[in-house]
């Protein structure tokens, strides 16, 4: 059968082509410098969104929460991390003058503390990442742990200090300090 | 002239005409832009995506195509002078492709400086926290939603810098040409630091009035 296609008809097809590859540009996932594209907002579900017993208790729930931001601190899961974190938590580096705010470095919100991850953390590529030497203690619906964090080579000790917060059933990261170590 | 090349003539003229729009759009980020001005990805990271992103309309030309330093030195009631960088250490560590640096004030006798960075290399872009962390400040950085004339609403980080008795406010922004963010085609961060007037909230409103001067609308561009 012989072919009723135009000169123009392939004219139109080829303009068509032409600003889809223009649009192709503008409207497709990309990845920024030295980076790659990134999961969905974050909602946070703290242990809830650990799929947990249902017996579990408020201190191997608190455990499972940290034990999480390390684990995806290491896989580098940004999405699953910022679900771990309350939408006003913060962030502090003590500069290791734990008696000296003069020095600190805050990251505040969800925005910032995503910002410390992706910027400041994930470049580094850690290997491995596990708080050790908890120490919890739950007040009501707070709870501060202290610990030390092993991440790769640098460990450290008693250096952390996290407060959760207990939200519906489920317990999300309010702050962490951390290089609390002189 | 036959029928048949008169059809291919306009079809050619058409893949022309198609082209022409492509690069014209492509080169002077008028995608969407539906009017004049420029438009561009705005967003608070550059290394990824984030739920922050969004279209931005720019009345003035904030991309690596143009010369930053054609952005009016007259904003509003602002005037301007340009504040040389006289580091030269600046350009050897950030090798940025185009830098410009202005000093502005307002009839209030307020000022802020806009520090204009383009490049395509990641080095370009390091975090202006870190310069103040670097010299000893205490810094706070937290996300700061910018509510434009329209109000519509675009997001920067802001840098709460304290030192002694000092304390500055650092708002910035990162503008990509389009959303596929390729790092050839460059990008620029935006950045208007001044000293507390006020409170926080005060600097922030008074740095708001600046940047409504420069950008017209912000859409979300769809998540991420």
């Amino acid at each position: 059968m012989v072919s009723r296609k135009t000169p123009l008809y392939f004219g139109c097809v080829a303009v068509l082509l032409l600003i889809g590859a223009g649009f192709a540009g503008c409207a497709g996932p990309g990845k920024g410098v030295g980076g790659s594209s990134v999961g969905g907002p974050s909602a946070p579900s703290g242990s809830c969104g650990l799929n947990l017993p249902a017996d579990t208790t408020p201190e191997e729930a608190i455990y499972a929460v940290i034990a999480a931001e390390s684990k995806d601190v290491v896989s580098q899961e940004i999405g699953l991390l910022m679900r771990l974190w309350a939408e006003d938590a913060a962030i502090t580096d003590a500069q290791h003058t734990p008696g000296d705010a003069a020095d600190d470095r805050t990251w505040k919100g969800q925005d910032a503390i995503r910002y410390r991850y992706v910027r400041d953390v994930f470049p580094s590529a850690p290997g491995a990442a596990q708080p050790r030497e908890l120490q919890t203690q739950v007040i009501g619906n707070r709870a501060v742990v202290t610990g030390t964090t092993g991440i790769g080579a640098e460990v450290s000790p008693s250096g952390d200090s996290w407060e959760l917060r207990k939200v519906g059933d489920c317990w999300v990261i309010q702050s962490l300090t951390y290089n609390r170590e002189p | 002239m036959s029928n048949r090349t008169l059809r291919s003539a306009i079809a050619l003229l058409l893949v022309a005409a198609g082209a022409v729009f492509v690069l014209v759009t492509r080169s002077f980020g008028l995608l969407s832009a539906g009017g004049a001005g420029y438009s561009y990805i705005a967003d608070i990271d550059y290394w990824q995506r984030t739920p922050r992103e969004r279209l931005a309309r720019s009345r003035y030309a904030l991309d690596l195509a143009h010369e930053l330093s054609q952005v009016p030195l007259t904003i509003g009631d602002w005037k301007g002078e340009e504040v040389p960088q006289s580091n030269e250490g600046v350009f050897m560590i950030l090798e940025p492709e185009q830098y410009d640096e202005r000093l502005y004030r307002n009839g209030q006798d307020q000022y802020l400086w806009l520090t204009m960075i383009g490049g395509r290399s990641s080095r370009t872009f390091h975090p202006p926290e870190s310069c103040y962390e670097s010299y000893g400040w205490q810094t706070e950085l937290t996300s700061q939603a910018m509510t434009l004339e329209n109000g519509d609403v675009i997001y920067g980080m802001l840098v709460d810098a304290r030192k002694d008795s000092t304390e500055q406010l650092a708002f910035y922004i990162y503008l990509f040409p389009d959303r596929s963010r390729d790092p050839r085609d460059g990008l620029v961060i935006f950045r208007l630091t001044s000293p507390l007037y006020g409170s926080i909230e005060q600097t922030v409103e008074m740095q708001q009035a600046f940047l409504r001067h420069f950008f017209t609308a912000a859409q979300p561009t769809g998540g991420i």
